[in-house]
């Protein structure tokens, strides 16, 4: 019995000692602590990933189904052609018949105050047009002797000739055309519209990129697909060779070989993603039966050989090498196919007059020669097949060019060139939406600021936007717990060129 | 010194409006808990004394607030009259209970019930002052209103487009925008801050802050600032509780006072571009498309088709009408077309290009009555039997690229009620004289085969 009671003493002592108020309120805190901890761990579970907002088509087994957007859409495709490096405006659209009068005087002081220029230092001299301009079509708007064969189609373009951007290097520059932010990680204009649109055809990547001359400065963060899901990437074919590398059979491998493969990996893939529902398994599977639909659907349509020579004519193509050219009649034939958006990036306009190829009154006239026949062509094979008004041509560089000689290091280079400048630049659109002939904004004498019309490199993307059916300011993507979108926080539609 | 205490004392009425609330509702409460056996008369006593006297609280600081903050007799008039109610009713239930006089013969049931109802009226009529009558209806779903039939005003200001030029900028735009989003609280019945925003005179009088438009700095004029501050800001207006301005409303007010605050300019002499009244245009969310309402396709057909790899999208989001295309499916025949037939109605554009159709489409296409678009581009279509589609009212653009049309059949194209494009460039160059086209009609047909031609400077390399 006096055990008994003893061990009775003994529990309630014990019981004492557990449950003390110091214990009490660790246990408590840890407790609520835990509570805490599971609610932030929601956000890791994948029903946190954000749905397609504006979309209740399922998309998880085909990603790149095609879906309505919001509005009424003017155009179904994009082709933006972008000339790496920035074409210099004072030789190809802006005409600055005053800037000839102050050719080689030096260059007023006011001017050169508080801005950054990324070469020029000391005191330049202002540099005169350097192409011989007239104008051209019933709109009457003037153009370079430099772009003979664009007259033919000045009626149906839309010139923005007071373009701005606050930056004046390339790489952040691109990024920030591209992408809508002069810093990585964001997604590129066409990750949004293949995000937001999907694709028609299925055989073909709904976002193509072509280049000719070299990789954009920014490198592939220009088509990259930011924070959206990976399969909204830009696809990059070739012109020359294989047209997407590793997209043969290995040796000894047949194709229904590779269809056995390609089913049994996506089917464990999609057990993964049934477990686990991240999209990015999707993204994988997505694209182990694109690449196999691929192989046959690519090699296809990026045949220019196919296409008859009034048409290769047309275009100037050299079939076999990788030429402006040919990525003009590609980027038809892939919106002819159904593909969303098409970019073609053209290296080599960075303008600086440091030698033979990158002066403004000798390098500059053979890359306007490379473009002017295609882009021309472009345009004419467009609105013949009935697809000008079903497409956006968007052309433009990241910036423009400065209205003096570049003094690089305070001495004058050698060939005629200009610097980087983003206070004002040309840009133009054509096609769906476009009012033809139409010319918005406007620089002053010398072309160094827009004085009319200025639009910024925000406002061209909320027009893109705008005539494929979205409101840029309601088209966004919820990450890291805030809605993006590409305009960020800036914008207005363009109107004034709308029809 | 005394003005501005009696102002203050004015402010406090939303405050002490709670307590006769709290007090006669916690006492009608007791007062019927304790009904059958009446052991804390004297609890009840204290409640409905205290009730009473906050009741009267209320009332005085509600009259020095109707006197000083510019309500109207009009608005606030049934929330006075039954606050004043609600006064003599609780003293009247006070004095009940302590059997005074002739209060006493009043039936208790008749007190406490018109009590209670007075007090809940009042307190409502006085949240709708504050909150605004549409309080409580406005979060309702949308479902609900209008079975309810209850109206959703159309706070919509729109421009035409091709005559907004000549409008006085202030009397067309500007004055419109007030109208809709500040009026209602800065009006002569009820002039909020008194600030009166319904004609351009009392805009330029101001209001208690003093002028409300700076004529020499106007970014520092009171309206530009106000429109401006954040929505948590105290003074952003309107109100966060009020329905606000758009961006564009809040650009174009912003543009006049900064150009001035004219009453009479019109858009055209000040120079504005049109891109500032865009928003303000009425959409035209059709496009090309016919302008009818028509009920939407049978999603289960919809999805059965897709499965079979055709292309069916709305022409946006929230469109009945729809786009369907085989670009996916190359095999895709005639026969197949009898697929589409219960969804016809619904289809406006019609992409059967690079597929195997032959020209027996046409008498299944007649159906298709809404069809704005047909693309019959790199088929094997001669066109013979196209003439079937003239019934088609709304067939605005025919591609007919690299078929194999024969020209022949072309002029009966010319009687198609509606057709605006129609491409017809081949492949192999076509001698087509298009002088059989009348005039009217040139334009229509797009026979393409461009040229870019060479010119010496391809030649000269720099």
């Amino acid at each position: 019995m006096d055990n008994y009671k003893k061990l009775i003493q003994e529990q309630l002592l014990r019981n004492a000692q557990v449950n003390s108020r110091r214990h009490f309120l660790k246990d408590c805190t840890l407790g609520i602590g835990g509570l805490a901890l599971g609610s932030f761990l929601q956000s890791c579970s994948p029903n946190s990933i954000p749905k397609n907002n504006y979309s209740t088509v399922d998309r998880t087994l085909n990603p790149l189904a095609p879906l309505a957007p919001p509005f009424a859409p003017k155009v179904k495709s994009v082709i933006y052609l972008h000339m790496v490096g920035a074409p210099s405006q004072l030789e190809m659209f802006d005409y600055k018949p005053e800037l000839q009068k102050l050719h080689n005087q030096k260059c007023p002081k006011s001017l050169l105050e508080g801005k950054k220029f990324a070469f020029i230092r000391g005191e330049p001299t202002m540099l005169g047009p350097q192409a011989s301009f007239s104008q051209a079509g019933e709109s009457g708007n003037w153009i370079s002797e430099y772009l003979p064969h664009f007259k033919k189609v000045i009626d149906d373009v839309a010139f923005l000739k007071a373009v701005h951007t606050d930056q004046f290097n390339h790489g952040p520059a691109q990024l920030l055309m591209h992408t809508g932010s002069a810093r990585f990680g964001r997604p590129s204009i066409g990750s949004w519209a293949t995000y937001g649109l999907g694709t028609e055809n299925q055989n073909l990547p709904g976002f193509v990129v072509l280049s000719s001359g070299g990789t954009p400065d920014a490198g592939k963060s220009v088509w990259g697909n930011g924070f959206l899901p990976s399969v909204y990437q830009g696809v990059q074919c070739r012109s020359k060779g294989d047209p997407v590398l590793y997209l043969k059979d290995p040796k000894g491998v047949s194709r229904g070989l590779k269809k056995d493969i390609v089913s049994a990996i996506n089917s464990i893939n999609h057990q993964e993603f049934l477990e686990y529902e991240d999209p990015e398994v999707l993204s994988r599977i997505n694209q182990y039966e694109m690449a196999y639909r691929m192989q046959i659907a690519v090699p296809e349509v990026m045949d220019i050989n196919s296409e008859p020579e009034s048409i290769k004519e047309m275009y100037g193509v050299k079939p076999g090498e990788e030429s402006f050219a040919n990525n003009c009649l590609l980027a038809r034939k892939m919106v002819e196919e159904g593909v969303r958006f098409v970019q073609l990036y053209d290296w080599g306009w960075d303008t600086h007059g440091t030698n033979h190829n990158t002066s403004v009154d000798l390098g500059l006239r053979n890359k306007c020669r490379e473009i002017d026949r295609p882009i021309t062509a472009l345009l004419l094979d467009l609105k013949q097949r009935g697809l000008l008004d079903e497409t956006l041509i968007v052309w433009g560089g990241e910036f423009g060019r400065t209205p003096m000689q570049e003094t690089r290091e305070g001495k004058t280079n050698k060939y005629k060139g200009r610097d980087h400048h983003g206070d004002a630049f040309t840009m133009w659109m054509a096609g769906g939406g476009i009012k033809k002939g139409a010319l918005h904004g406007a620089t002053d004498e010398i072309g160094f600021s827009g004085v009319e019309g200025r639009v910024s490199v925000h406002d061209i993307q909320a027009t893109i936007l705008h005539l494929l059916g979205f409101d840029h300011e309601q088209f966004t993507y919820d990450y890291q717990g805030r809605p993006f979108r590409l305009t960020d926080v800036a914008g207005n539609v363009i109107q004034e060129i709308l029809a | 010194m005394i003005d501005s205490l009696v102002t203050l004392l004015g402010r406090f009425h939303p405050l002490i409006v709670h307590l006769p609330i709290g007090f006669l509702l916690l006492g009608l409460m007791m007062a019927f808990y304790d009904r059958k056996e009446k052991k804390h008369l004297g609890i009840l006593k204290f409640a409905f004394l205290w009730g009473a006297i906050s009741t009267l609280l209320a009332v005085i600081t509600g009259l020095v607030q109707y006197d000083q903050e510019g309500y109207q007799w009009r608005d606030i008039q049934w929330h006075l009259i039954f606050g004043i109610l609600t006064t003599g009713l609780s003293f009247a239930y006070y004095f009940h209970l302590i059997d005074f006089v002739f209060f006493k013969r009043i039936p208790e049931k008749l007190l406490v019930f018109s009590l209670l109802f007075v007090l809940i009226l009042t307190g409502h009529l006085g949240g709708n002052l504050t909150h605004g009558s549409d309080h409580l209806i406005e979060p309702l779903p949308q479902g609900l209103k209008d079975a309810l039939g209850m109206e959703t005003p159309a706070v919509l200001f729109e421009l035409n487009p091709d005559t907004f030029r000549e409008l006085p900028f202030y009397g067309g735009v500007v004055q419109p925008i007030l109208d809709l989003k500040c009026v209602s609280c800065h009006n002569q019945k009820k002039s909020k801050g008194e600030l009166l925003l319904n004609d351009y005179k009392g805009i330029v009088a101001g209001g208690e802050s003093g002028e409300v438009i700076n004529f020499e700095i106007p970014r520092k004029s009171l309206i530009w600032k106000y429109i401006h501050l954040p929505l948590e800001d105290e003074m952003h207006m309107p109100p966060k509780a009020k329905t606000q301005l758009t961006k564009a409303e809040i650009k174009v007010i912003s543009r006049w006072i900064e150009l001035g605050a004219d009453e009479k300019k019109v858009i055209k002499d000040l120079g504005l571009e049109r891109s500032v009244f865009s928003s303000f245009f009425p959409k035209n969310t059709m496009g090309i498309y016919p302008k009818i309402e028509i009920p939407a396709a049978n999603t289960e057909v919809v999805e059965n088709l897709k499965d079979l790899g055709i292309n069916i999208a709305p022409i946006f989001k929230t469109a009945s009408f729809l786009e369907v295309s085989c670009v996916n499916m190359s095999l895709f025949e005639d026969q197949f077309l009898d697929s589409l037939l219960p969804i016809k109605d619904n289809i406006v554009y019609l992409d059967l290009g690079k597929t195997k159709i032959t020209d027996s489409v046409f008498s299944s296409l007649v159906k298709f009555q809404h069809l704005t678009v047909l693309k019959l581009d790199n088929t094997e279509i001669t066109g013979k039997g196209i003439g079937k589609l003239s019934g088609l009212l709304h067939l605005k653009q025919i591609n007919l690229t690299n078929s194999n049309f024969d020209f022949e059949i072309l002029p009966t194209l010319f009687s198609f009620p509606a057709l605006t494009d129609v491409f017809l460039f081949q492949k192999d160059s076509m001698d087509y004289n298009s002088d059989n086209i009348p005039q009217n009609l040139k334009a229509v047909f797009e026979f393409g085969n461009y040229k870019v031609d060479a010119i010496p400077s391809d030649k000269i390399i720099y």
